[in-house]
């Protein structure tokens, strides 16, 4: 039992595509959440379904995962012979996962080492970590060197929010500065991002989906500089139940940047429930 | 008469000013785009009305001291384009008079070619065959005949002869003044002013008819039937009287109606702080210092009252400048009054501080008309909006006040009329380092700017952003024509829907749903809009502004039409395509 074997574990707000969770082996740790009090099984509904019964007026909510769900779960990590984890989670500003992981890690600490680290933000800054958390321990980067790297990389991502309807983000309470965007008379989209501490923040105001991906590939754009071909850019693009604006954004950035990964795919009803019906997320990071 | 001395003046400018209110509604009704904007003369008539209030208090100023009242005034009153560029004349005007007691013809010369010349420097693009023409023209005759005319009278009559020369060659000089039949308004407004100098030095009665009416005014036809649309819009439009007991009253109401905008101006005000500091002398027989202690006591801060029952000093430090003179009245004889402008003096100290830095906080203060509009700016974010009732023309004055009442650092001036856009970039002026002018033409340009706004982000980005974005949207709008007119060959009578696309007229008719048609057709050729945002006003139901959405729905299918209350006089549509 000498030799190391690591694995990146990161809960499911995190949002990452299931090619990508395969392709790098990384582990999911789901967080429980309610509709209408009563507390659903993900792996028996489709976003779509989640979706349709909000629209219908259910309230969904999530529960934070507990400690002993934690501690199980890197146990049985450590039964699978993994000797090292580096654990990615939502920043404290947002939720509670973050000391539930570091307390699971401090108990299974005689059994497995875990390292955890905290996002800045959730949805693709969380995922994005993950990855590139999953890409270093690959390569054989030793875990506290990686666990660094990955803090380093937080502040090299982008993540812009396009929101269906703010009401959703207000409801729990995170809507934060993005509050200015609210109570408009005229139709607008807005798109929001994070600040330094995870707050969320007004980034901009669209008048139309078309508006809104004018700005947002404007954004990238600016971030890569003149003359990129997307070399080392690896974009997250996540709609919650329409894919048009988020499909054409996806053909828009591969024209453009014809080296970049851009992955797009329907994100699960847990993120779901802050982007509200409508709502789509894009996030990026340039490794070079 | 040879000279005019500190006195005159302010006979002088008590008359201009009296014999400006009945020339209002000509100079309005010159209007240079059949837009019903036609506010010039109003916006002059303000102009000279804050010098005349502010002059009247000084019992017997010093040439000196009224040169700088004028100065001064003028441009803190000074609303409009064309009365921001009186008040730039005024001011140069001023400084050479306020070196002399008395002013011959010849400083009378040189006094007006100053003010030509801050006229003209106040201008990035100064515009032939307008005011400036009017005012530099003349400027040039009296230099030609200062030397030799010692006369007062004879010198102004020259100058008005120049002058008329002048704004007769305005159609000539600006394409858009002749396709309406009209001469400039600023410049006539101007020349009735100096015609008001030569009245006065003549002894002529205020309300003798000016062979300038007739040459101007074209038919006693059009002053009837603007009497009429005025009593229509309940507004109280003085000049277009008959008798002078109708004129008396027209001009009590509009007296009344100043009054109320000075009023509410000055309570906008700073809150914190007392812009003035005054100090005076009251002369009585058995004043009751204690007593006037008291009466000054709820007036102001940092009160002084001192001396015995015949002569007393009072100093105070106040918003409410006005009130202490008047209450200084009854007491008894105030004399040698002493008012300085406090906030003018912080201002000049702030002008000395540095730009703000890239995290200094920023707000926005809007101008608009229409109560819809001025909800949807407020729900776009705008800290302060300035609601006018008919026109967008706030003073400099205003600006100034809404932008002291933001808790940020940096205000963004929208002010969203070009007539505007002058009296926003003195304001800036006023307050260095601290405002800054986005050139919002209309309403629809101002929420396009201000949804590139985003609270919390660095005023930098945001000035670029708002900069950009007035560049993403073509304006419309769907009037009526204030006065007969034509474009590309048809004609249009007065009162005919007109539709206006990026400041031109491109189409006319009897239905504004029709027009807005015809204005969307002719944009449709440049670029394929997205979003086109129709706010409605003026006559326009609910009912038929959606009745408007479904056609174009037909007429633009790709386009997402959004329909808005928008309350705006005067406009039946004022659309944003995108």
């Amino acid at each position: 039992m000498n030799e190391t074997k690591r694995v990146v574990v990161v809960d499911d707000a995190s949002n990452i595509p299931q090619e990508l969770v395969e392709k790098l082996g990384i582990k999911i740790i789901h967080h429980p959440f309610c509709l209408d009090d009563v507390e659903i099984d993900q792996s028996k509904m489709t976003t779509d379904e989640f979706m349709s019964r909000v629209r219908a007026g259910a309230m969904p909510k999530t529960i934070l995962i507990n400690l002993a769900t934690f501690e199980n779960f890197y146990r049985s990590l450590a039964d699978e012979g993994y000797t090292e984890i580096l654990s990615v989670h939502l920043p404290k500003a947002m939720s509670s996962t973050i000391d539930m992981a570091r307390k699971a890690a401090e108990n299974v600490k005689d059994k497995i080492t875990v390292r955890v680290v905290e996002s800045l933000a959730t949805l693709s800054e969380e995922g994005l970590l993950a990855c590139a958390a999953a890409r270093l321990l690959r390569e054989g980067m030793p875990l506290e060197e990686a666990a660094q790297q990955v803090e380093k990389l937080r502040n090299d991502i982008h993540i812009l929010l396009v929101v269906g309807d703010l009401k959703y983000l207000a409801k729990w309470g995170r809507i934060g500065k993005a509050k200015a965007l609210m109570g408009s008379m005229l139709r607008i989209t807005p798109i929001l991002s994070y600040d330094d501490t995870g707050g969320i923040i007004p980034a901009g105001r669209a008048r139309s989906d078309a508006q809104a991906i004018e700005i947002i590939s404007g954004e990238i754009q600016s971030a890569q500089g003149e003359g990129s071909d997307g070399t080392g850019l690896t974009v997250f693009i996540v709609y919650t139940d329409r894919p048009e604006s988020a499909t054409r954004l996806k053909d828009k950035l591969t024209s453009t940047y014809p080296k970049a990964s851009v992955y797009l795919w329907q994100t699960h009803p847990l993120v779901s429930v802050y982007l509200a019906p409508g709502g789509w997320v894009v996030g990026w990071l340039n490794w070079r | 008469m040879r000279t005019i001395d500190a006195a005159k003046i302010k006979e002088i400018v008590e008359y201009s000013t009296l014999y400006f209110k009945q020339k209002e509604s000509l100079v309005n009704n010159l209007n240079v785009f059949p837009v019903p904007d036609g506010d010039t003369g109003s916006n002059m008539l303000l102009t000279m009305k804050s010098v005349r209030n502010d002059l009247m208090r000084l019992p017997s100023p010093p040439m000196s001291e009224v040169a700088e009242v004028v100065a001064q005034s003028s441009l803190m009153g000074a609303r409009g384009n064309s009365g921001v560029l009186l008040s730039q004349f005024l001011s140069g005007f001023s400084k050479v008079a306020g070196n002399h007691t008395q002013l011959d013809s010849e400083t009378i010369a040189v006094a007006m070619q100053a003010g030509v010349e801050e006229a003209y420097n106040g201008l990035a693009n100064p515009v032939e065959g307008t005011i400036l023409t009017v005012m530099k023209e003349i400027a040039i005759a009296a230099k030609e005949h200062a030397s030799d005319t010692k006369e007062l009278e004879k010198l102004f009559e020259l100058l008005l002869t120049a002058g008329r020369q002048a704004l007769d060659r305005t159609p000539e000089q600006l394409p858009v003044l002749k396709d309406a039949g009209v001469v400039d308004a600023g410049g006539c407004g101007f020349l009735y002013l100096i015609e008001a100098v030569l009245r006065y030095l003549h002894g002529i009665g205020l309300y003798q008819p000016s062979p300038l009416d007739d040459a101007y005014g074209k038919s006693i036809e059009r002053w009837r039937s603007n009497v009429q649309e005025s009593v229509r819009f309940g507004i109280a439009r003085a000049g277009h009287a008959f008798s002078g007991d109708s004129l008396k009253r027209a001009g009590k109401r509009l007296f009344r109606r100043l009054q109320l905008i000075e009023t509410v101006a000055r309570a906008w005000s700073r809150k914190s702080e007392y812009q003035y500091c005054l100090e005076f002398f009251i002369t009585g027989e058995k004043i009751n210092l204690e007593e006037l202690r008291k009466a000054f006591a709820g007036l102001g801060g940092s009160t002084i009252v001192a001396g015995n029952p015949q002569l007393a000093k009072v100093h105070i430090h106040t918003n409410r400048r006005d009130e202490v003179l008047s209450e200084a009245a009854r007491w008894g004889r105030p004399t040698q009054i002493k008012v300085d402008d406090m906030s003018a003096m912080q201002k000049e100290f702030i002008s000395h501080a540095e730009a703000p830095d890239a995290e200094a906080s920023s707000a926005v203060v809007v101008a608009c008309t229409g109560s819809g509009m001025a909800e949807i700016f407020k729900s776009l974010g705008a800290s302060s909006v300035i609601e006018k009732r008919k026109t967008i023309n706030p003073s400099v004055k205003e600006f100034c006040a809404r932008a002291s009442d933001c808790q940020a650092e940096v205000v963004f001036l929208l002010p969203n009329n070009k007539n505007a856009i002058l009296a926003a970039e003195h304001a800036a002026m006023a307050m260095p380092g601290r405002l800054v002018v986005i050139p919002t033409k209309s309403m629809v340009e101002g929420i396009s700017a201000l949804l590139s706004y985003i609270p919390g982000q660095p005023w930098m980005d945001n000035k670029d952003n708002m900069l950009e974005a007035l560049k993403r949207v073509h304006t419309c709008d769907v009037t009526r024509a204030a006065r007969p007119t034509a474009f590309a060959g048809h004609k249009v009578r007065k009162g005919e829907v007109i539709g206006i696309a990026n400041h031109q007229i491109v189409a006319s008719g009897i239905d504004p749903n029709v027009v807005t048609q015809e204005v969307l057709k002719t944009l449709n050729g440049q670029a394929s809009p997205q979003i086109v945002s129709i706010y409605y006003g003026h006559g326009i139901s609910q009912e038929k502004a959606e009745e408007l959405k479904d056609v174009l729905k037909g007429l633009l299918p790709q386009a997402d039409i959004q329909i808005y209350s928008g309350g705006q006089k005067h406009h039946y549509y004022l659309l944003g395509v995108e």
